[in-house]
Order: C-alpha cells, then structure tokens, then sequence
C-alpha cells in the first residue's frame, strides 16, 4: 500500500468519525425531535396495551406467573428506554418546547401507572392488579390523541 | 411400511424444524403491523426455498457430495471464499440470535433475566453438538418444533374475522400510518427468514450425514415439497394470531412473550406452556443447525474431515470450529445487544448474502459432471433463474431500507 493511499484511507477513517461526532452531539432538529417524541409516544402506548392485556391474562388465569412478570418487566423497561431517549433531547425552539410540554406528563404518567402494575403483580395482590389496569386504557387513548396529532 | 415411516417421519422433522427465530419475529411482528398483508412474501419465500433445497438436496444425494463443497471445487477458491465470509459471518450471528432466543425462551418460564441463562445454553448447545448424533438431535428438535402448531389451534379459537383476514391478504398494501418503505423492509425480512442460507447448507450436508443416495431422492422431494410448505403454514399462524390481537389495537410486537400471548388469551396456561415449549424446541433445534452449517462451511471449504458422522476424533478441526462459533454467538449475547434485534440485523444480513449462496447451488445443479443425467430440468431452472432476480433485488434493497427506516422503525 502506498503511502498516499494510506494518507487517504487515514483521512476517510478521521472524516467518518469526525462526521459521527457531530452527528452525536449536535442539537436536534425539529423534524429528529417530533421522531423521537412520537416513538416515545408509540412505545409507552404499546407498553400500556399489553400490560393491560398481559394482567387480563393473569386475572382470568389464563397465563403463568413468571411469564406475566417477564412481559410486564419488559413493557416497562421498553418505555422507560424510549421515555429516557426522549428526555435526553434538549429543545432548541417553542414548537419542541410545546410537544416536550404536552408529551412529559403522559410519559411521566404511563411509567407511574405501569410501576403500579409491576407493584401488584410482585405483590401477588389481585384487587391492587385489578385496579391498577384500569387506568392504562384511557391513558393509551389520550397517547394515541398525541400521536394523532404529531405521528 | 418401514420406508414410508421414514419419510413420514422425515416431513414431521422439516415441519417442526422450518421455523426459527427469524421466522418468530419477523412474523410476529409484521403480523402486529401490517396484518396479514405480508402473507404473500412468505408463500413466495416458501417455494424459494423449496426450489433451492430441493436442488440442494438433489446434489447431496446423487454426488454425496454438500453442495458448499462442490462451490469451491467448481468456482474455485476465491468464490468461494467470498462465499464463504459472507455465509459464515451470517450464519454465527443468527446462531448468536437463537442461542438469546432459547434464553428469552427460558426468562419466560422462570423470570431470570435471559443473559444468566446464555452460559448455560452456549453450554449445552456445545455438549449436544458433541454428543448427540446427527439423527436423534434433527429429530427431537424437530418433533417438539411441531407443538408451534398451537398458533393454529389458537388462532380458531380466537375472535378471528376471517373475512377481514382474506381482505388483509388480499390487499396487500401497508395499512394504516405504515408507509411502503416499512412495509418494504419488513418484506426483505420475511423472505430473508424464509430463504436463511444456513437452511441449504444443513439440508445438503445432512443428506450426506445421513448418507443419502439417489434412492432418497423421494425422501429429499418430500421433505422439501411436503415439510417445508406445512412449516410455512406454521409461520402464517404466528402472524395472524398477532395480527387478529395486536393488528387491531395498532401495537407493535416487540418481545418473544408478547409474540405468545394471543396463545395465552386463546388457550389458557396450557396453551402458554406449549407456545414456549415450541420456541424453544425451535430455536434449540435451530441453534444446532447453525451451529453445525457454521462448522460445515469452514469444514468443506478447506477440505477438512467434518460431520457427525465421524467421531469427534476424527474430524477434530470441524469440532472446534463449532466450539468457537458457539462461543462467538454466546459473545455476542453478552455485548448485551437485544437479541430480537441481533436476529433483524442477521435477516438483513441473510438477505445481503442471499445470491452469494443461492447463485453457486443453481450453478453446481446444471453440471453433468457431478449430477449426471440428474441436471435442472427446465422447469427448475425457470424457477431459479427467476428466484435469483428476486434474491437480488432483496439483496440490493435490504441495507437501504435498514438504513431508511431505522430497522423496520
């Protein structure tokens, strides 16, 4: 290998990762931000529908402990990632400001309703799990409304 | 009497052993996304494979020769070492993939984090691939792979409107706020699970495990033409019952335990234990197949002794390739990477190497120096020429659209 293709394959190699470093630290746009806010949307939606159905299951005693506990720790984990990715991203301007205002507290609020799904199957607590799942339905269609309107 | 059980039993095995961890997933979730509207990506993927196994098959059988053998020798080293890197490197990952999908199997039925079990798999998956015999460990996989046949039973005792199933199947088209380049994506998946390299390798080098002659050419065809289909049909049924629980609710599937609870609303805790059973019988019995297509190919590239066939004395190399391709998989488990999103990255990647798998064995099929008066006749090679536009054309799609929706989004 000669020693300019060297210096050029060197330079490709700087240009890439010099690229990949700004991508990674660059302030979102609005079209990035609006992305990301609705997977968190799409993601705490779903993690709240089949953790509603999941404890139905378990309710009607149509599904093993373990199994319930698994789904459910993985609903949970699932929106708290996308809830985390989405925290992440500093707004730069109003229109991010008004989708970070609208969409927190339903992110804040599906975390909270499905810790206390978590908390009454770990308790082996039936009338708690009973009434912790009824909530998570109205909560999904008010983010179902979120991504209607940004999706 | 003895010879039709046999090949009774050869097509029960190909039913229960078609299905793996990239079928599971990407069926479960194109089903939750799209419906039903994807069910013609894996009718078309189905009688790819069937063209090429069925060539695959009938190489093994008339030469005893596997087909990645007869790859290097009639294409020459450079070929089919590119062949080979491709294959291989594809091949350990999805490996990789249904070593996490045994461990996600067993976090469902104890509710121990999956990682804890990956040494424990990696384990066993390596003392199965040393001991067990060829026959026995194809067998029982495959059989227990046959309680996946829940999802159909689940799937009739369901609210299933079928008429809005037909009308999914029909129109397809991607429904909702789905765009075409999802849509697209999750079709490359389809036909990437369907047509895994891995599956030629492992049925032509099985042939020859199992000393396959011109006489089990019936055998061959039936497995391929019988088996595979009525596999297929397993794959449907994972993604209709997510398409008849999830469609509806516009939720995406995301986890193997999601992908088992419309079994679970249908059937009840026996219908559960089943569906895990299956996912596990399926990606177990997948991981030794991967595991040994992995030994295989290095094996037969460079002319090594391979094959359980062989005391592990004897084809000592081959043996240690499958220990360390087990240990790569387990590796790659440990960088903590989902393994359902190892096994979206290995479908992408299966569908890049595709033609670098597919192209060689219609090649090899045409030469009458090792199959005789045995070559395509016009028909399969009508079919495989124009499966081969297909391969490439998935081939060329699949990393744009990884990149263009984010891996399906």
């Amino acid at each position: 290998m000669s020693r300019w293709t060297l210096a050029l394959l060197l330079a490709i190699v700087v240009g890439i990762g010099g690229w990949l470093g700004y991508a990674s630290s660059r302030p979102p746009d609005f079209h990035e931000y609006r992305v990301t806010a609705v997977e968190a949307a799409q993601a705490a939606r779903d993690g709240l529908l089949i953790a509603g159905l999941t404890a139905d299951a378990l309710l009607g005693g149509r599904a093993m402990a373990p199994y319930v506990s698994t789904v459910l720790d993985d609903a949970g984990s699932s929106v708290a990632d996308a809830g985390g990715r989405f925290a992440a991203l500093a707004p730069t301007d109003q229109r991010m400001v008004a989708i970070r205002d609208e969409l927190t507290p339903l992110l804040t609020e599906a975390t909270t309703r499905l810790g206390d799904v978590l908390r009454a199957e770990a308790n082996d607590d039936v009338p708690a799990l009973r009434e912790s799942i009824r909530p998570l339905r109205p909560l999904a269609d008010r983010l179902a409304a979120f991504l209607d309107r940004h999706g | 009497m003895k010879r039709l059980l046999a090949v009774t039993l050869g097509i029960l095995t190909a039913i229960g052993g078609f299905v793996d961890i990239g079928d599971i997933v990407a069926n479960a979730e194109a089903g939750a996304r799209f419906g039903v509207a994807l069910a013609w990506v894996v009718v078309v993927g189905v009688v790819g494979i069937c063209v090429y196994a069925e060539m695959a098959g009938r190489v093994a059988a008339v030469s005893g020769r596997p087909v990645f053998d007869l790859v290097r020798e009639r294409l020459g080293p450079r070929v089919g070492l590119v062949n080979l890197a491709g294959s291989y490197l594809v091949t350990v990952l999805t490996l990789g993939a249904e070593m996490g999908g045994v461990a996600l199997a067993l976090e469902l039925v104890t509710s121990v984090h999956y990682l804890l079990f990956v040494p424990v798999v990696a384990f066993a998956a390596w003392v199965v691939l040393w001991r067990v015999r060829f026959e026995t460990m194809e067998r029982v996989f495959g059989l227990l792979g046959l309680v996946l046949v829940v999802f159909i039973v689940a799937l009739f005792r369901l609210p299933t409107d079928w008429s809005q199933l037909w009308g999914q199947a029909s129109h397809p088209v991607p429904a909702g706020d789905e765009n075409w380049g999802t849509y697209g994506f999750f079709a490359v998946a389809l036909f990437a699970a369907a047509m895994t390299p891995y599956e030629v390798f492992f049925f032509s080098s099985g042939a020859v495990e199992e000393r396959w002659s011109t006489k089990d050419l019936l055998t061959s065809r039936a497995n391929v033409f019988i088996g595979f289909p009525l596999g297929g049909l397993l794959s449907l049924a994972l993604m209709a019952t997510t398409a008849v629980v999830f469609h509806p609710l516009d939720v995406q599937v995301e986890t193997l335990g999601q992908t088992a609870l419309p079994v679970a609303i249908a059937l009840g805790k026996i219908g559960l234990a089943v569906a895990i059973l299956g996912f596990f019988a399926a990606t177990f019995g997948a991981a030794m197949e991967t595991g040994l297509s992995a030994g295989y190919t290095i094996a037969q590239y460079f002319g090594w002794a391979w094959g359980k066939f062989r005391r592990p004395r004897e084809a000592a190399r081959f043996h240690v390739v499958l220990q360390v391709s087990v240990l790569v998989g387990a590796i790659a488990l440990f960088t903590t990477i989902d393994p359902i999103m190892l096994t979206e990255y290995t479908l992408v990647g299966s569908a890049v190497v595709l033609p670098l798998t597919y192209l060689p064995i219609l090649v090899v099929a045409n030469d009458r120096d090792y199959l005789g008066n045995r070559v395509n006749g016009p028909l399969a090679n009508t079919l495989g020429l124009l499966y081969l536009v297909v391969i490439l054309a998935v081939a060329t799609a699949a990393i744009p659209l990884m990149v263009m929706t984010g891996v399906g989004g």
